[in-house]
């Protein structure tokens, strides 16, 4: 094989192994969450105050490490051409809506922010999926604030899609924008993995802007289709 | 085993929680770790319901599938699998399965409901 069609060849193999790996590791993520259910279930009398804590926090690690995984493994799909994304119109407003009351039953105040005539040109399921993984970053860690803004807008040539919270990660520059490809761990490493997957699927560009007092303000920007 | 459930998964904290949920609910249950083992139980006893895994070692689900088919053995069959691409679970339904499940895409609570119609 030539050293071209070697090059070439590389990255469908990357993604052939980030697709297996990812299966492999969803069946020990979902046996975690599986058995934590199960000790959920056992006479909670038994199970100290901090027990019952660290349970709830595994289960929600737990959850939230499966749907990242879960959207990593469409989008290398989506590369590697074994996942076809479809493209409907949705209409934001009417989806935000049903996304905020999700959002209440799981314990987060989402207030939102929509036109009502604002739709996005995208793969339903795929958006659909993303935008609920987002929310369980905030429901599913113990640390994460349970108060989060959201908002739509038609900018010139763009949709913005704005998630608004407080998170606690550092800034690494001074002038009030982020670099989001240098943030790395916890709440908010998983919270922009999950970002950086609705901008894989929808093709669009992720800034972070501090707000100061440890509020941010994530903004993906999606181009409209011509 | 006329009225065992058999559970073919190669992870074996999944699949003794699986066995675990569905004794609760008064299930007889046996657990293949990987497909040739899974084969095997099936032509010494056919279950009344098979809980299959799709990547599995030595023999995965599709050779399990693949080996029902030949022998036309009737019991239904659930597969329980994080692969989720449109093509596994259209090759699955040609090959005779009764329902596609996400392992991933549930919880501990909702197998029993899903798979007690077909036990």
């Amino acid at each position: 094989m030539s050293n071209h069609a070697l090059s070439s060849a590389k990255p469908a193999q990357d993604l052939r192994f980030l697709v297996l790996a990812g299966h492999g590791l969803q069946t020990p993520l979902s046996s975690i969450r599986w058995g934590v259910q199960r000790l959920r279930k056992t006479d909670t009398k038994q199970l100290s105050k901090q027990q019952k804590h660290l349970i709830d926090s595994i289960d929600g690690n737990a959850r939230t490490l499966s749907r990242v995984l879960s959207s990593m493994l469409l989008l290398a799909r989506n590369e590697e051409h074994t996942y076809t994304l479809g493209s409907d119109d949705i209409g934001l407003a009417g989806f935000f809506k049903q996304l905020a009351q999700e959002a209440k039953e799981e314990g987060i105040a989402l207030a939102v922010s929509v036109p009502a005539t604002l739709t996005l040109t995208a793969d339903p399921h795929m958006f659909s999926t993303v935008m609920e993984n987002l929310l369980s970053v905030f429901s599913e860690s113990a640390s994460a604030p349970k108060k989060v803004k959201l908002s739509a807008s038609r900018t010139g040539t763009d949709i913005h899609i704005v998630c608004e919270t407080a998170m606690e990660f550092p800034l690494l520059s001074g002038d009030g924008t982020q670099d989001v490809n240098k943030l790395v761990g916890g709440t908010s490493g998983l919270m922009l993995s999950l970002a950086h997957s609705l901008v894989g699927f929808l093709d669009g560009d992720l800034v972070m802007t501090s707000l100061g007092k440890d509020r941010y303000k994530l903004t993906v920007a999606i181009p409209l289709a011509d | 085993m006329a009225s065992t459930i058999l559970i073919a998964e190669d992870d074996s904290f999944f699949a003794e929680t699986i066995q675990l949920s569905l004794e609760e609910h008064g299930a007889t249950v046996k657990i293949a770790r990987n497909g040739e083992e899974a084969i095997e139980m099936i032509d010494k006893h056919q279950p009344a319901l098979l809980l299959l895994d799709l990547l599995m070692p030595k023999k995965d689900g599709f050779a399990v599938l693949m080996h029902v088919k030949d022998k036309k053995y009737s019991f239904p069959i659930v597969i329980l699998s994080n692969l989720s691409d449109e093509m596994d679970d259209e090759r699955c339904k040609e090959l005779g399965v009764k329902d596609y499940y996400i392992k991933s895409d549930m919880d501990e609570d909702e197998l029993w409901p899903k798979i007690k119609k077909y036990f």
